[in-house]
């Protein structure tokens, strides 16, 4: 009897033994910010509570990216300290299928920059960010999608300092050329990753087919760079204030930075001469007044802010998704921080001889005028930047023909 | 064999169609001729602005478009902006009873200042009063029996938190004009994705108006989207 009884307990042993070393439950908590775009400082761990900060990575100036990951939590409750200056106004972006889709988890949940999360009990990563990163590996996603376009043409601009390629990506009619030419950049401060939903629904019109893709590639040929900081962007930095300057700074007469430098060789080359738009897109700082709403920034010259009211009327007026845009929000020249930087992207593009329009676009990172900045509300802010472009360019082939009157 | 069952399906879904068509005194689907995309409804098949002087503002062609809804798969719809029409024939409504549909939907932003009734579908004479999207606080999709569409006032069968943004909803009336009543139902999405149904039955006309037979008016009021309005009689 006594040989049966411990055999029985023998047996439920080994029963029960794997069981638990498989168990999601039994994984040590770690957190970690080793995955393109990752970004933390874990500063302590206490019980259930955990004290972070963003990671300036060479940045002088304090900012607010961050983006990190949680595994072996399933069940657990847990809760996160961070400085309320770096907690956006919907609290932190929460993905739980590894950065491919996000939530914002609520206004709710934060206080003072404070959350507490109850780990769903079979999740064992979910990641956490100031805002829903944008990274290569989503770009790439949204390449896929598209690899059977026949306008769609994917090249390299340059490659970084340490061996990227800075994808660029080229739309147009072939076998034709169009009047227009129109490029778009994002991520020249490489954290700003909503900008990067904006350019992904610009890019999604301009390939469609339906009658706004048609009406885009019949006027126009587009070029996007997509990751202006393309390092940045996968080593998870600020980018912003990057000393001695950053990106968005370097358009001087000898660019430090290689995306920079390739970029001002191939555009003028490009666009051949034609009139040319170009938009930079950004996000603004994390919060409060002007930073939650989208805005363009009105060039300084009389014909191109002209340029810009008209285009932000069409987009005022045609806009169908889910950001209610407003062109009041429009940051005057002169006024904010719109003034004449030196070595800024829409600057330079708007020195150029053939540029009919050189702006740079802000898109809140959470909310914007009460609407719900999410990757999905961002793209469709692009599709209706994208309707309102073609609206435009269909009502001025004159600026067509005095480019190239201007030209000969 | 096949061919005659085939033939047979056919001919019945077209009889079917035909009377179905014969019965409706008055379809707008939007899609088809002499409606054209991206084009206004003003002065076209009995759209009209409400007050004439509207037509000199400058954003009066854009306030009742067709478009394609960039949201519903291009498909088109009226796109309605700061919007107020109206149009008062509805063919010859030969029965007590009429049946009217038609799709809404809207879009807000979650956390800024409230607009109030934001969308007003109004039918004249207002005993049996109007649909609305009210954009306040405690507002939300409603219907309302005096057509006066005061803040605050009516039956609300979906509060705004719930509203699926950009998406429609089907609200269908049957107006009794022998009992003076009418059922009003509702169908769409709610924001979380599940099904949403609303169903209310013998409403009264408003009583302190006189008893009404017909349908006048229609006024649409605001800003939202408009689609597959029919005026059946029953």
């Amino acid at each position: 009897m006594k040989r049966i009884a411990s055999f029985i307990l023998a047996l439920a042993a080994t029963l029960v033994a794997p069981a638990q070393t498989t168990s999601p439950n039994a994984m040590p908590l770690a957190i970690d910010a080793d995955f393109p775009g990752g970004n933390i400082l874990v500063e302590t761990i206490e019980g259930d509570t955990v004290h972070l900060k963003p990671e300036l990575k060479g940045t002088a100036k304090p900012w607010f990216y961050w983006y990190f990951r949680v595994k072996g939590a399933a069940g657990r409750t847990l809760t996160f300290v961070f400085d309320k200056s770096v907690m956006g106004v919907r609290g932190p972006g929460v993905s739980l299928d590894a950065g491919r889709t996000w939530k914002w988890l609520g206004a709710d949940a934060v206080k003072e920059g404070t959350f507490t999360y109850a780990f769903p009990a079979g999740a064992n990563e979910v990641r956490f960010s100031v805002g829903m990163p944008y990274l290569r590996a989503d770009f790439d996603r949204f390449l896929a999608r598209h690899k059977d376009s026949p306008f769609l043409q994917v090249e390299t601009l340059t490659k970084t300092p340490k061996g990227r390629d800075v994808i660029m990506v080229r739309i147009g009619e072939k076998g034709t050329k169009a009047r227009f030419a129109v490029a778009a950049t994002a991520r020249h401060h490489c954290c700003e990753m909503m900008a990067s939903y904006i350019l992904e629904g610009l890019l999604e019109e301009a390939l469609a087919n339906n009658a706004t893709g048609r009406g885009l590639r019949e006027h126009a040929e587009f070029l996007f760079v997509p990751f202006m900081d393309t390092d940045g962007v996968e080593n998870g930095d600020q980018g912003k204030g990057r000393p001695p300057h950053d990106h968005n700074r370097d358009y001087i007469d000898q660019p430090i930075y290689a995306e920079v430098r390739a970029l001002k060789e191939k555009l003028p080359a490009w666009s051949e001469g034609r009139p040319l738009i170009f938009f930079d897109l950004h996000d603004p700082a994390l919060k409060v007044d002007i930073h939650e709403t989208v805005h363009f920034l009105e060039p300084e010259s009389r014909d191109q802010a002209q340029r810009l009211d008209e285009l932000t009327s069409l987009l005022e007026r045609d806009q169908q998704g889910g950001i209610i845009y407003s062109k009041q929000t429009t940051m005057r020249f002169g006024t904010g921080y719109n003034r004449n930087t030196p070595g800024i992207s829409s600057g330079w593009a708007r020195s150029l001889p053939n540029t009919i329009l050189g702006v740079t676009m802000e898109t809140a990172y959470a909310n914007a005028g009460g609407c719900e900045v999410n990757a999905d509300s961002a793209r469709d802010l692009g599709r209706d930047l994208a309707f309102a472009l073609q609206e435009f360019l269909k009502a001025h082939p004159e600026l067509a023909i005095k480019k190239l009157e201007g030209a000969q | 064999m096949k061919n005659l069952r085939f033939l047979i399906t056919a001919g019945t879904a077209v009889v079917c169609l035909w009377g179905a068509k014969a019965r409706g005194d008055y379809i707008a689907n939007f899609r088809a001729p002499p409606y054209v995309l991206d084009a206004s409804v003003i002065g076209v098949d009995g759209w009209e602005y409400r007050f004439p002087s509207r037509a000199n503002r400058p954003l009066a062609p854009y306030e009742a478009r067709v478009v394609a809804l960039r949201w519903d798969d291009e498909k088109p719809g009226l796109r309605l902006q700061g919007a107020s029409l109206k149009r008062t024939s509805f063919g010859t409504l030969s029965s007590e009873k009429v049946q009217i549909s038609f799709r809404l939907a809207v879009n807000f932003a979650d956390a800024a200042p409230r607009r109030n009734k934001a969308l007003r579908v109004i039918f004249w004479p207002e005993t049996f009063g109007e649909i609305f999207f009210d954009d306040s606080m405690k507002g939300g999709l409603g219907y309302q029996g005096d057509g006066l569409g005061k803040p605050g006032q009516g039956t609300i069968v979906l509060p705004r938190a719930e509203i699926k943004t950009r998406s429609f909803y089907t609200f269908t009336l049957l107006l009794d004009f022998g009992k003076q009543t009418y059922d009003v139902a509702v169908t769409g999405v709610k924001k979380d994705g599940s099904p949403f149904a609303y169903k209310a039955d013998g409403v009264e006309f408003s009583p302190s108006k006189a008893p009404v037979n017909k349908i006048e008016t229609l006024l649409l009021l605001g800003t939202g989207y408009f689609d597959a309005f029919s005026v059946e009689s029953r």
